[in-house]
């Protein structure tokens, strides 16, 4: 795609980079990263040094170029999460980040020290195939995203860019979300999960919309186990800050010091 | 000679299956997702041996040429697969057969480029094309990733233009295709390939690419007034790369039926034109606009810009269409003045339009055969200026 087409590259630009501590790398959802959740709050406040890299795309800007494919897809947001200098570390990865959280651990096994997974994409069941998001109107997606509500960073999502550019980035990321995902949010995880070889956790919320948690069975089959979360939709960590924080705070603090 | 009386007149057919459920007027969308079990493939039967009769008549009336497009997962046309009623048509038929077309990008290139040299041979070289981009909907139809769409479509081209021109074998690396030993049989008959348009919605990235090759454009779904501006635009970057851009390479579209009375055009005309907006055409934005379909640009054009898909509403048809109902003078002077406002003579004309019925389309293909353009190859013989007329009068639309 041409640099006229208004989709050109800048990788990795305004990442979070790690600090002094140990660092955890969470890679967000569908709908980007707005804002700073409660979980990852709570990850800081036992001691890790949260580090969100910029996905190019899911950030709305201008300039992001299409990969052509899957495969250099990975290699856009490799160079992101290499990026920020946090690997190896533990990786937290949501939605569509627990799909690409997932290849990471199981494509560069040395950068991944632990994983967990918030009701990530990657499988399709043809059983339970859920909402098809994008079939969705675009003023209704965000709505079924969660199950208590659209949180008001999520409304307001790209908001400050104003009136004109806003809608702007808010298709943007669509655009890199979707072209992860399309058609059905399948890369063939299923075909090499059994690859991951460190500590793994899936949470799944109970009301997810877009991957019903029967989804979470092809998962389990594969060797990650799966914890479900009651009354949460698909960015459980919103739904359910408190539960989702303290299983995840109860993952990593039961992992060795330094992973 | 000028501008009108060497206008090309080319008989566009949709293949629209009409038989629709009663309850379909509560379906959001008539594209995508509108289940196919409402498909009779007897009714099909029918209507494709109907509908290849009207396009055989209109070559037997003497059109310049025939033209068919593809569409998937609707209603709106019978027509995925176009090069299979193309090849239908060749052996029965003396004029063009334009197929307005393939997005070549939903395929692989070179077997859409073989197809293409096979209709040109067989049809001794009688083959038109356009290069469409699909519209949003063919990508929820298809496996293409809308996001790439626009970069596989370039790619396409360039690959189908290597397998008409180059001599073969040949390698081809790009982004998305990659062959070995690319070397198409057969070859097509007009050298170096045949004439090729590229149909768009007025973007510029699609304008500098139709310019860039030398290709004829045509535009679609963008007011006339818009499409006169896109027009001047293409024809100035046409330039700027070379290409004379003479009259034919523009194609624009009119609607038009011709009757006895222009009271008696527009109670024939009205159902059907009416059915087409409301039905054949009958979707939603979200199927329209899939995420990474559009550039940044387009998009910001199309927020603000009215959805013609499913609307009835008349004052917007009209804004859009060039649509015209009633004597062979009234539909004479409309279209020869839609021919001088925008400097281009190579007309697509829906003389059969949504649930028409055979014998208005036999009557309609048959008036304007032997009424219409006999008065426009004939405007600049009649001195008396009864045959010019003005961009206002050719507004004139049944209402």
């Amino acid at each position: 795609m041409s640099a006229g087409d208004g989709f050109d590259a800048t990788p990795g630009d305004g990442a979070r980079p790690a600090g002094d501590g140990t660092p955890l790398l969470y890679l967000p959802g569908i709908a980007g990263h707005p804002a700073s959740s409660p979980v990852l709050d709570a990850l800081a406040a036992v001691g890790w040094d949260v580090v969100v890299p910029t996905i190019p795309g899911l950030d709305g800007r201008s300039g992001f170029h299409v990969p052509e494919d899957y495969l250099s897809w990975l290699v856009v947001v490799w160079d992101a999460l290499d990026a920020t200098g946090a690997l190896p570390c533990p990786v937290v990865g949501a939605s569509l980040g627990g799909m690409l959280a997932a290849d990471l651990a199981v494509l560069r096994p040395e950068a991944v020290t632990a994983l967990a997974l918030l009701a990530p994409f990657g499988i399709f069941d043809d059983a339970h195939p859920g909402l098809d998001l994008y079939a969705v109107p675009t003023a209704d997606r965000m709505s079924h995203l969660f199950a208590k509500g659209v949180p008001e960073p999520f409304v307001e999502r790209f908001a400050d860019l104003g009136p004109e550019d806003g809608p702007v980035a808010r298709y943007l990321c669509d655009v890199a979300a979707a072209n992860l995902l399309w058609p059905l949010g399948d890369r063939g995880h299923a075909r090499r999960l059994h690859r991951v070889r460190c500590p793994a956790l899936v949470l799944w919320g109970d009301q997810d919309e877009l991957l019903p948690v029967a989804t979470s069975e092809a998962w389990s089959e594969h060797g990650l186990p799966v914890e479900f979360v009651p009354g949460a939709g698909h960015l459980l960590e919103w739904d359910e800050p408190d539960t989702v924080a303290s299983r995840l705070v109860e993952f990593v603090v039961g992992l060795p010091v330094g992973t | 000679m000028g501008l009108v009386d060497q206008a090309e007149f080319h008989f566009f057919h949709f293949f629209p299956y009409t038989e629709l459920p009663p309850d379909h007027g509560e379906r959001e969308s008539l594209w995508v997702d509108f289940p196919n079990t409402n498909y009779d493939p007897e009714v099909g039967h029918r209507l494709y041996n109907r509908y290849l009769s009207e396009m055989v008549l209109a070559d037997r009336l003497g059109y310049d040429g025939l033209v068919i497009n593809e569409h998937h997962n609707t209603q709106y046309s019978m027509n995925p697969a176009p090069n299979l009623t193309a090849a239908a048509l060749v052996p029965q038929t003396t004029s063009w057969i334009s197929v307005f077309g393939t997005p070549p990008n939903l395929g692989y290139p070179n077997r859409l480029a073989e197809e293409y040299a096979m209709l040109d041979v067989m049809s001794g070289g009688r083959l038109r094309v356009a290069f469409p981009l699909g519209t949003g909907m063919e990508y929820w139809a298809n496996a293409v990733n809308p996001a790439t769409a626009r970069a596989r479509f370039r790619e396409s081209i360039d690959i189908i233009l290597h397998c008409w021109t180059d001599d073969g074998p040949q390698s081809y690396t790009g982004d998305f295709y990659t062959y070995r030993y690319l070397n198409p049989w057969p070859r097509p008959v007009q050298k170096p390939h045949p004439e090729c348009y590229i149909v768009g919605t007025g973007s510029p990235e699609t304008i500098e690419l139709a310019a860039e090759l030398g290709f004829g454009y045509s535009v679609v779904f963008i007011p006339r007034v818009a499409q006169l501006k896109v027009f001047d635009h293409y024809r100035e970057r046409l330039a700027h790369h070379g290409h004379e851009p003479t009259p034919d390479k523009v194609a624009f579209g009119v609607f038009a039926y011709v009757a006895e009375s222009d009271a008696k055009a527009e109670e024939e005309f009205l159902p059907h034109i009416m059915y087409f907006f409301q039905n054949n055409l009958r979707t939603t934005p979200r199927y329209l606009n899939p995420p990474g379909y559009v550039t940044v640009p387009e998009f910001r054009k199309r927020i603000q810009a009215p959805d013609v898909h499913g609307t009835a509403n008349w004052d917007d048809l009209v804004a859009i269409n060039r649509i015209v109902a009633g004597t062979p003078e009234k539909v004479a002077d409309a279209i020869g003045g839609w021919i001088e406002e925008s400097g281009a003579n190579r007309l697509t004309l829906n003389l059969t339009i949504g649930d028409m019925p055979n014998w208005k389309v036999v009557k309609n293909t048959t008036l304007f055969a032997e009424e219409v353009i006999p008065r426009l190859r004939g405007r600049v013989a009649r001195s008396d200026g009864a045959g010019t007329t003005s961009a206002t009068s050719a507004t004139e639309v049944v209402a």
